[in-house]
């Protein structure tokens, strides 16, 4: 059966509130557990002896398994003070600049379900998220490698890792990224053209 | 820009208002109000033809090109 245009543009609207309300939770929740860990490696008194007896298990799985010759996988618990610093403040670099990359996209559903679908903001906005895409792949490239540098900092010499990891899912994502950003140009493009012709009476 | 709309001319000789023309052909008054002070990109065939036909006149005699002095 046909859809007839007021019925798809209810179905958008209600899709894209949705999909706005999950984002949304999403960042909630995940910056919740982001501070938790904040408090967990940078000040654990912070949460208490009962919370924190809670939580040390789940988090002592929380561990970095290192390619290379002799496989290395090292527990964040047992990390020095200025290594958990570090490894927390790349963290959380990544985090935020993920925040924003998916506050990015809920604007885009914001406006859709305003029913403007065709707003220069909104296309702009797809050409922006296809940037922040394709620098945060960027970032957790170049982020895999610092990561093995600190987690492998305190180590004796021979054993100290740089790893550089460029994965299928990596390129997939830059790929993904540069399809965003060229279709947000072409839907700025047919935005223009359209906002030209309204002029035309 | 050298094309000038002389539709408020026509709109006298026939001595119809605005607020008629635009409720005859199916446009807005503030449109045909745009129309008339040049304040438009381009006007539609479509449009164009049902002004035509409700003034009763030409294109041209609605539309005139003055080329701009170099």
């Amino acid at each position: 059966m046909e859809q007839t245009l007021p019925d798809r543009m209810k179905r958008i609207r209600n899709f894209s509130t949705v999909i706005v309300w999950v984002i949304t939770l999403i960042v909630l929740i995940s910056g919740f557990l982001v501070l938790l860990l904040n408090l967990f490696f940078l000040a654990p008194d912070f949460l208490g002896p009962d919370l924190l007896a809670e939580l040390e298990p789940d988090l002592r799985e929380l561990s970095f398994d290192l390619e290379g010759e002799k496989g290395l996988s090292i527990s964040l618990i047992d990390l020095s003070q200025m290594q958990r610093t570090l490894f927390v403040a790349m963290i959380d670099g990544l985090t935020v600049f993920l925040f924003c990359t998916l506050w990015t996209l809920r604007r885009v559903f914001v406006e859709y379900s305003k029913g403007d679908l065709f707003s220069i903001v909104s296309f702009r906005m797809i050409t922006n998220f296809g940037w922040m895409v394709l620098v945060l792949t960027i970032a957790e490239i170049v982020s895999t490698t610092l990561q093995s540098m600190i987690l492998t900092w305190n180590l004796p010499a021979g054993q100290r890792q740089m790893e550089l990891d460029i994965s299928y899912d990596d390129i997939l994502s830059i790929v993904i990224a540069c399809v965003f950003i060229v279709i947000g140009w072409i839907l700025a493009e047919a935005a223009r053209i359209n906002a030209e012709n309204e002029t035309f009476i | 820009m050298p094309i000038i709309v002389t539709l408020d001319v026509m709109l006298a000789r026939r001595k119809m208002r605005s607020k008629e023309l635009a409720a005859k052909i199916g446009i807005t008054e503030q449109n045909v109000s745009l129309l008339k002070s040049g304040k438009v990109k381009g006007i539609r065939f479509e449009t164009l033809e049902s002004i035509c036909a409700v003034l009763d006149c030409q294109p041209s005699d609605i539309l005139e090109y003055h080329p701009k002095e170099q």
